[in-house]
């Protein structure tokens, strides 16, 4: 269970990026966060696991309050938590593997891990994370050589070696095509109903947002402007998200 | 909308332009005066036959020269005349030889001076030796087909009363064409140059890593630490540097005590080493999920004995390479400098243990001062955690103020009562918070909306902050020290260190109890004013500083470009750092990696390119800045450049400016292929 209440950010230069923003998501759900660009959808995701810290506000999660929660406990906090990003973010010049065994880093022993020494069970998880992304093959080439989607199924594989309770996706499939999109978002589609694991993914597109979501918030500018299912979203709504002049495709 | 171009009076805009024309006229004026700009040196002919001779002597390098023998054919000369006539003697018409019209002459006339029987075309130089035996060349001569020539010269103005020589110099060519003296003696200088610039940029680049990383703004600007923390680190720091010192002068004395036995040195080590490795193989596993604090603790405790452990191993093998290098130098012969490198290293293990042994502890105290705060903020009570934190505050901020008074100390020596220590460590303390504070301030109360304007009220805010804070501290500075004064102490830092205690305490109770303060910023300040200041001085300077420490000779080169490489690497690093992209750095935040696991897996990828094309840049750059280096004593090609020059034998100088653009291109095109390689 996520609880987030009254979350506010206000960057450096005073810019208000979230006002007071209170929302909730049980275990096991699907929620789309939808808005315009620079409505605040990156900066919630990011203020869930403190890569950006709030301004303001309470972020509970499995009964903690990640908001307050020293250095050490939330790199425990964060490791449960898998990313996902809209431009992939992996190493380029690193292996794929390399990559996705990055996804291991708040587990295994620290000073181990700066010689690049992990564990032959991780090792393994690697592999069949790689399988289940069909990419298996692809382990020893360097990241860079990969196309847009298999770059971001390789995040996804990251994020999945975390052993994730939760997964956050910022707008993971924006830089690709719309076939490849499909694809991505079966994947996550598939952990979240196959392993149980909460989803909350930021989208621009309507139809996936039907395609896939259980639950719909909206943000407006910062705020809060819809909560609900992506069938509740009418012509009035979408106008008042997406503001008077945006045009409805299907 | 009314344009401003339209509001603007042609007149007006006229008058603009005349200005600022006319400014900068001024400035150009001015600056053509500054420079002394003078074009009457460049019509002189002399000047222009003297460059002319430099220009030709530069681009004739003597590299190659054949085996030859050299003729002098000399002619007795009088100049001036003296009463009875000058007959010179000595010349036999049968075989080539010269001779002057007339015998004798005033200095400065016209002579005609023949030569005869020579070899048809055979050329040379033709000069005037005075009695202190310098050449004067005079004029190049070449025979006709039958072996004469004649030329009209001035007589130097060389007036003597003894006889003087006119000499014609021919060379006769006898064997193959081989590399000069001069190319011989600059391949060993350059040889020595390029591994000087070697060894420079090594230190530079192996020192320069770390620091670029803590003077990289994207890494620093989110790290920020609790206050209990940061004082913390400062206690820890000087505890585990005396600390350690201790320990590596003790293992310097064990090994010393094993005497000289160069197996027995070697199996000691081997054994530590062993045991060591086998230790940590069986404590440390990769798989770690969650260690107890119990755990945690234990595995601190044995990586430190291991550490101590192979603090000893590492001094037996220095002495074991020492006592092995020293042995087969001799027999290796030709290859004995293999044996000295053996025998340097194991020098440099020793020399350096216990430099490394208080730097380590020093580092790992500090460390554990920070980890040991974080505790005491996220685990211990209110009241606790806050008495704890005024202590700390209190005794670290007197560490700083007492070691800064004991730096002016050192520094000045100081006698007796001058309060200057305590003005000195108060006035650099406040000073620094002052502007820090006035930094902050000015960010509140300057609008952004005034553009250009805000940033200059925020400097001018930053600087009476400055200000006010330095006045503060020195005055601060004088009442303790005439406080402990009235108190009858008069020790050499008591007075800093009463003072740094009480603005700790101040300082504590002043910041609220979870202030995380940005150490990231203050680390990456530290830096890099650091290395502005030390690449500011010029490496000419350091040279002549480590000449004096460690002799005139390549390893005082070596060391003043390696301090120099340091700095200039580390900015140039900590740059590329600055500008790699930050999105692999927020993906492995985001999976729970520490700040050291991240700088591993998402920064040190993306620099290795960079890095690789820098150091072999800055390699390329101590190979030029060496000549410069070598005229202070500094060794490397430099001296024989500069000796050269000084003797106006631009034909050799030619010859080692041009080894130097021959490195120089040599590691541009190594560093491409690398680089092509690598990216």
């Amino acid at each position: 269970m996520l609880k987030v209440e009254h979350l506010t950010k206000i960057y450096d230069g005073g810019v208000l990026a979230l006002d007071d923003v209170s929302f909730e998501i049980p275990d096991g759900q699907f929620l789309a966060v939808i808005g315009l660009s620079g409505s605040g959808k990156s900066t919630l995701l990011r203020c869930i696991n403190r890569l950006i810290e709030p301004t303001e506000g309470t972020i509970i999660w499995d009964g903690v309050d990640v908001t307050k929660a020293p250095q050490e406990e939330l790199r425990k906090i964060r490791r449960r938590i898998g990313m996902v990003f809209q431009h992939f973010n992996l190493v380029h010049r690193s292996k794929v593997i390399t990559n996705v065994l990055a996804g291991r880093l708040g587990y295994v022993n620290p000073a181990l891990s700066l010689i690049n020494r992990f564990p032959a069970k991780d090792m393994a998880k690697a592999i069949a994370q790689l399988e289940r992304v069909g990419l298996e093959e692809k382990a020893q080439s360097r990241a860079d050589e990969l196309s847009g989607g298999q770059q971001q199924r390789v995040g996804i594989a990251r994020a999945m070696m975390q052993d994730p309770q939760m997964i956050l996706a910022d707008e993971p499939v924006a830089s690709l095509d719309p076939v490849l999109a499909h694809g991505i978002m079966q994947y996550l589609e598939d952990i979240n109903k196959q392993d149980g694991v909460s989803v909350l993914c930021s989208l621009h597109f309507l139809d996936l947002v039907h395609r896939y979501a259980d639950q719909v918030i909206a943000l407006n500018d910062g705020k809060l402007m819809f909560e609900g299912t992506p069938q509740e979203i009418d012509d009035a709504m979408f106008k008042e998200i997406y503001g008077q002049e945006a045009e409805r495709v299907g | 909308m009314a344009s401003k171009q339209e509001a603007r009076n042609p007149f007006v805009r006229f008058l603009a332009i005349a200005l600022s024309v006319s400014i900068i006229v001024v400035a150009y004026a001015f600056a053509f005066d500054r420079t002394d700009v003078d074009l009457e040196p460049i019509k002189d002919e002399q000047r222009r036959t003297q460059l002319i001779r430099i220009i030709r002597g530069l681009s004739r390098p003597d590299i190659l020269d054949f085996e030859a023998i050299e003729t002098f054919h000399i002619v007795e000369v009088l100049t001036p005349c003296q009463l009875g006539g000058f007959e010179p003697a000595g010349v036999d018409p049968t075989g080539p030889y010269i001779e002057m019209f007339p015998t004798c002459a005033l200095p400065g006339s016209d002579v005609t001076v023949r030569g005869h029987n020579f070899a048809p075309n055979q050329a040379g130089p033709l000069s005037f030796i005075p009695p202190s035996d310098v050449t004067l060349k005079l004029a190049d001569v070449r025979a006709d087909e039958d072996g004469e020539w004649e030329v009209t010269v001035e007589l130097p103005d060389r007036p003597d009363e003894v006889v003087q020589h006119l000499r014609f110099t021919t060379k006769e060519r006898t064997g193959q064409w081989a590399l000069s003296d001069t190319a011989r003696n600059t391949w060993e200088k350059m040889v020595e140059t390029v591994m000087l610039a070697f060894i420079a940029t090594t230190l530079g680049t192996v020192v320069g890593i770390p620091l670029s990383f803590m003077s990289a703004r994207n890494l620093m600007r989110s790290v920020r630490t609790p206050l209990v923390s940061v004082a913390l680190f400062f206690i820890g720091l000087p505890v585990g540097i005396l600390a350690g010192r201790q320990l590596g002068r003790w293992v310097t004395d064990v090994g010393a005590s094993v005497g000289s036995n160069a197996l027995a040195q070697l199996g000691l080590s081997v054994a530590i080493g062993l045991a060591g490795w086998l230790t940590l193989r069986f404590t440390l596993t990769e798989d770690d999920e969650d260690p107890t604090t119990t755990e945690r603790a234990l595995r601190w405790l044995v990586v430190a004995a291991v550490v101590v452990g192979s603090l000893f191993s590492i001094g037996f093998f220095g002495r074991f390479l020492f006592e092995v290098g020293s042995d087969i130098r001799e027999p290796l012969g030709a290859f004995g400098f293999l044996g000295g490198f053996i025998q340097t290293l194991g020098d440099l293990l020793t020399t350096f243990l216990t430099f490394v042994a208080a730097l380590t502890t020093g580092v790992a105290a500090a460390v554990l001062g920070t980890k040991l705060g974080h505790f005491v903020n996220d685990k211990l009570g209110k009241t606790t955690a806050s008495v704890i934190r005024m202590i700390a505050g209190a005794v670290a901020v007197a560490l700083v103020t007492g070691g800064i008074g004991g730096m002016v100390q050192w520094m000045y020596e100081l006698q007796l009562t001058s309060n200057a220590r305590a003005t000195t460590a108060g006035g650099i303390l406040l000073a620094l918070t002052g502007g820090l504070i006035a930094g902050r301030l000015g960010r509140v109360w300057v609008s952004d909306a005034l553009g250009g304007f805000a940033t200059a009220a925020r400097f001018l805010i930053g600087i009476a902050g400055i200000a006010v804070g330095l006045t503060a501290g020195i005055l601060l500075g004088v009442f303790a020290d005439a406080a402990m004064g009235a108190f009858g102490v008069e020790g050499t830092l008591w007075a800093p260190i009463a003072l740094g205690a009480v603005l700790g305490l101040a300082g504590v109770i002043a910041a609220s109890g979870h202030d995380q303060l940005p150490s990231g910023m203050a680390t990456y300040y530290v830096a890099r004013t650091l290395f502005n200041g030390i690449r500011s001085i010029e490496p000419l300077v350091m040279a002549i500083v480590f000449v004096v420490w460690v002799g005139i000779g390549p390893f005082a080169g070596a060391l003043a470009l390696g301090l120099h490489t340091i700095a200039g690497l580390a900015k140039l690093y900590s740059e590329q750092v600055e500008s790699i992209m930050e999105g692999p750095i927020e993906a492995v935040a985001a999976t729970g990696a520490t700040k050291l696991q991240n700088i591993v897996y998402a920064v040190v990828p993306q620099i290795v390119p960079p890095y690789i094309a820098f150091t072999l840049y800055r390699w390329d750059i101590n190979v030029r800045m060496s000549t410069i280096i070598g005229f202070a004593g500094g060794g490397g090609v430099g001296f024989l450049l500069q000796q050269n020059i000084n003797l106006l034998q631009y034909r050799a100088a030619s010859v080692q400016m041009l080894a130097i653009a021959v490195v120089v291109a040599t590691l541009d095109f190594v560093s491409a292929r690398i680089r092509s390689q690598i990216v």
